[in-house]
């Protein structure tokens, strides 16, 4: 065959179109295998860090699952939809699984071992025949010869029986392309008639899924392999929503429970300025879905919004709290306590020396990402004084300074560093902050304002990885003046738990950046709080008196919590305020003389009990009132160092019956806070507050106040869609 | 903003899920290309393609930029191939149509030259492993002989050399088909 010959020949044959199931189905596949390891060499984090909450659970035997094939014998033709229903809920279940499979995954999966996952399958609930599956082992070949044998059932369980515990992870190309398919395609014709209902739950699927977002639904199928046709009833073709999910991280934890005033008559907690939860909520909402309870701080939500609080005169303390009881909304005879502070205002903004530390990773290569970004910085350009510098460190595969410090009198130089990043590679979020800290440190402006802002998704995988060391880190430098502000971008790889760890270390706030009129409202109407610290290291501290209260509960703030002794401890870390900044604390107490949730004990005295682990400490001041102050619901103490101090400030001032008012002669800002408090609550599916939407809307509307920008109606709006939202799946 | 492999690769490797997506989305085109090129069947490269998506999944982490990230792809296609003919022999499944499923770029010859261009792809398809993939890689997919001696882990002219002997074995191959057609 001569050389040209066989060369034009072949030019001219081309291969076939690949079908786009086949493609759809190799890249969910793919994604997958990625997923898989990617959760096995988690970066820095145990795989139980990764994700919290029940996604976190359903992952863990996703992947333990997928190890292994599920392929339905009887349909494997076209479609042969795998149905194989996972029941994961209670944590003994889950091990059992993963134990089981575990085990499986390094040798043959023995009929035995298969009955025994059979048999807890139907053990754990109702057991409802949804499809008889075939677990196949070896890869194709196996899962060949056992098709054509007789099948080994796994008995599904319908998810009603369990709906709480589990949901079902639809795909929508739910059609394993298993080449088993391929020799049995005529057996399959056989089983046709089971077809159209496999279809018709493909098809739901599909539809359920936006169109017009394949990168999303591609996501979404990762765990293509594992799917849930449960048998089809008219509730089967509601709402999946479908959405990047599942890697955003948050760190998980308990509502604060309700304290007996004698067993605990001290509650003491570290102020939180950041507002990221109130975003992500949005975020969340204007898609559709309701949040993942670990995403909701209710402080944080209740801080979003500016309160025009009473501010002290300059010179004296930074802040001084403006105090409200009033009748709670949410029980009956409860009382709510107010307390709210808000920072001064800063009239003559000291220089800022700014190192803007942004992620340009691969990851932040989407529109609500980088570009978001580029223009938020933009605007919190435009209010910067001339002299004031900016320096810009980028990370991605590695880190480099973009920009040396600059001023900001030379705006163009600026403005054509930051409209020339570009996003990719890997994240080394640890050797960027590195860098961060020293280009700030060069340019340091003693008395001045020396921050880095870092600006990222969060998904720090290279370098510093570990939370804890890096938090070492910041904390060393938070101690050299320089303060570091996180702002948030992107959603579903989002890492929550990362952002807050750094700005608490590192004496700065997180902010989540959802939309433009958000990096407005952070970085240009709110700027000088985010830039500007008046105090740091402020703690509360409430001690309730028996003789008038006998429980008490704190609204949010469980992230925050403090030990009683901390309180006075200086070397103990707490929240930072910055100029103009609101915060607001609620306490839900019983009075006495109202029934209590709790019963008293019947072996204590009722003296106040000191707990074991919350040594006596010596009292500071006089807050060993006499017992005749009968009409004292708590005292209050707060604690503050100035920016530039070690040494901690007290503030202190009882909280009593005259502060009382009744609910509609409180300041509309009480009452919005009120009702965001509520909502947050019922978002959080909280035990204490029902879940009345339209008391929310009805007391928000009438407290918006002036609302300049509109969050207060936003915020009206947002309840409206939670409400329809309720109903609806749950974030994962 | 069209991202190059070289920083996909990174992203992937750091465990960005959409950049290993778009790297995969983008490449299964041609993974399927030189699988079917190679197996001759849609329904195998499918399966081919499928597989090397998923190997290129498990092994991303270990691709060290020596090469061009296609290069690499199309080592991971071949192997899979071959793996998935030695699966198949295994299980003594029946044989697939070979290159029922061609197309043609240009309007399709007479019924006598497609014929004759299937003995072609057939004769390629008779050669033993090395000289067939060097073929599929040389000559139908239009590699230089360096490339494919990246991808295939052997000199340039040990590709040199395969792609003669190839040729004459097509050659010899298609001589004694005409001859029994001839004859019979």
């Amino acid at each position: 065959m001569d050389d040209r010959k066989l060369e034009e020949l072949l030019s001219r044959l081309t291969a076939p179109e690949p079908s786009k199931d086949a493609e759809n189905q190799a890249l969910d596949r793919a994604m997958a295998a990625f997923d898989q390891k990617m959760s096995q060499t988690a970066q820095g984090k145990s795989a139980t860090q990764r994700l919290t909450g029940i996604s976190n659970i359903l992952n863990h035997v996703r992947s333990k699952i997928m190890k292994k094939r599920y392929i339905v014998s009887g349909t494997v033709g076209a479609v042969a939809t795998c149905a194989l229903v996972a029941v994961l809920g209670a944590p003994f279940f889950h091990q059992q699984v993963t134990g089981l499979l575990g085990t499986t995954a390094q040798g043959d999966v023995s009929s035995l071992q298969l009955q025994n996952a059979s048999a807890l399958f139907e053990g754990s609930a109702e057991a409802v025949k949804a499809s008889s599956a075939t677990v196949d082992m070896d890869m194709r070949e196996e899962s060949e010869r056992q098709a054509a044998s007789a099948p080994m059932p796994i008995d599904g369980v319908t998810m009603e029986a369990m709906p709480q515990v589990a949901e079902p992870f639809h795909a929508g190309r739910a059609a394993p392309r298993d080449r088993a398919a391929a020799p049995l395609k005529e057996e399959a014709k056989k089983h046709l008639e089971m077809a159209p209902m496999q279809k018709s739950i493909a098809a739901t699927a599909d539809r359920a899924m936006p169109a017009t977002a394949p990168s999303v639904q591609r996501h979404v199928t990762g765990g293509a392999e594992l799917m849930i046709a449960p048998m089809p009833s008219a509730d089967d073709v509601i709402v999946h929503h479908y959405q990047e999910q599942g890697r955003d991280q948050f760190q998980s934890f308990e509502e604060n429970s309700i304290k007996n005033v004698k067993a605990e008559p001290v509650s003491t907690f570290s102020i939180d300025v950041d507002t990221s939860s109130y975003s992500f909520v949005r975020r969340a909402l204007n898609s559709g879905v309701l949040p993942q309870k670990n995403a909701i701080r209710i402080e944080e939500m209740i801080n979003y919004f500016d309160y025009d609080y009473a501010v002290p005169e300059q010179g004296g303390h930074p802040f001084q709290p403006t105090v409200a009881v009033y009748d709670s909304p949410w029980r009956s005879g409860n009382k709510l306590v107010h307390i709210g502070i808000k920072g001064y205002e800063v009239q003559q903004k000291p220089q800022s020396n700014l190192v803007f530390l942004i992620d340009t990773s691969g990851s932040m290569y989407s529109p609500d990402k980088l570009p978001l970004l580029i223009s938020s910085f933009k605007m919190l350009l435009d209010t910067l004084s001339p002299d004031d510098t900016i320096g810009i460190v980028t990370y991605a595969g590695s880190s480099g300074v973009a920009l040396e410090p600059t001023k900001a009198s030379d705006k163009q130089k600026i403005l054509s560093v930051l409209e020339g990043l570009r996003a990719s590679g890997g994240t080394s979020g640890g050797e960027g902050i590195r860098l961060a800290y020293q280009l700030a440190e060069q340019s340091f402006v003693k008395g001045g304002n020396n921050r880095i802002i870092l600006a990222t998704d969060g998904d720090f995988n290279i370098g510093i990885t570990n939370r804890d060391e890096l938090k070492g880190f910041v904390e060393r430098k938070r101690k050299a003046g320089i303060f570091l502000s996180v702002l948030g971008f992107g959603q579903g790889n989002y890492n929550d738990h990362m952002m807050q760890t750094l700005a608490q270390n590192g004496n700065g706030t997180a902010a989540y950046i959802d939309n433009l009129s958000e990096a407005r409202k952070v970085l240009v109407d709110e700027g000088s709080s985010m830039l500007f610290t008046i105090a740091k290291d402020v703690k509360l501290q409430v001690e309730f008196n028996p003789q008038t209260v006998q429980e008490y509960r704190l609204v949010g703030y469980e992230t925050r919590a403090l030990n009683r002794e901390d309180f006075n401890n200086d070397k103990v870390d707490a929240g930072d305020i910055g100029a103009g900044h609101t915060v607001t604390a609620i306490y839900e107490i019983t009075p006495v003389g109202v029934a209590p949730v709790v019963d008293d004990l019947r072996y204590q005295k009722p003296a106040a009990k000191v707990m074991p682990d919350h040594p006596v400490v010596a009292p500071v001041q006089s807050d060993t009132a006499d017992a005749a102050n009968g009409d004292e619901y708590a005292f209050l103490k707060i604690r503050y160092k100035k920016p530039d101090s070690d040494t901690s400030v007290l503030m202190t001032r009882p909280i009593t019956k005259a502060d009382e008012k009744a609910f509609d002669a409180l300041d509309d800002d009480i009452r919005f806070a009120n009702a965001v408090a509520g909502f947050a609550q019922m978002l959080k599916g909280s035990k204490f507050v029902e879940a009345d939407y339209d008391a929310i809307i009805e007391t928000a509307n009438q407290a918006r106040g002036k609302d300049e920008f509109g969050y207060r109606t936003e915020f009206v709006s947002l309840v409206r869609l939670a409400k329809t939202a309720a109903g609806l799946q749950q974030q994962r | 903003m069209q991202q190059d492999d070289h920083h996909l690769v990174k992203s992937a490797q750091a465990g960005d899920r959409q950049a290993f997506a778009m790297l995969v989305e983008r490449h299964y085109r041609s993974m399927f290309k030189i699988a079917w090129q190679w197996c001759g069947n849609r329904e195998d490269a499918e399966d081919i393609a499928q597989d090397s998506a998923i190997k290129i999944a498990q092994n991303i982490r270990a691709f060290t930029f020596d090469a061009a990230f296609t290069t690499w792809m199309y080592r991971i296609v071949i192997n899979a191939a071959k793996d998935y003919y030695k699966a198949k022999n295994r299980r003594g499944t029946r044989e697939m149509p070979l290159f029922d499923d061609v197309e043609y770029i240009s309007a399709a010859p007479d019924p006598e030259q497609q014929l004759g261009d299937k003995d072609v792809l057939r004769a390629i398809h008779a050669l033993p492993d090395t000289l067939r993939e060097t073929v599929v890689l040389v000559c139908w997919h239009g590699m230089s002989h360096k490339e494919a001696g990246q991808v295939l882990d052997c000199p340039e002219g040990t590709i040199s050399w395969r792609v003669s002997e190839a040729r004459k074995k097509i050659a010899a191959t298609l001589d004694m088909q005409q001859k029994g057609k001839r004859h019979g």
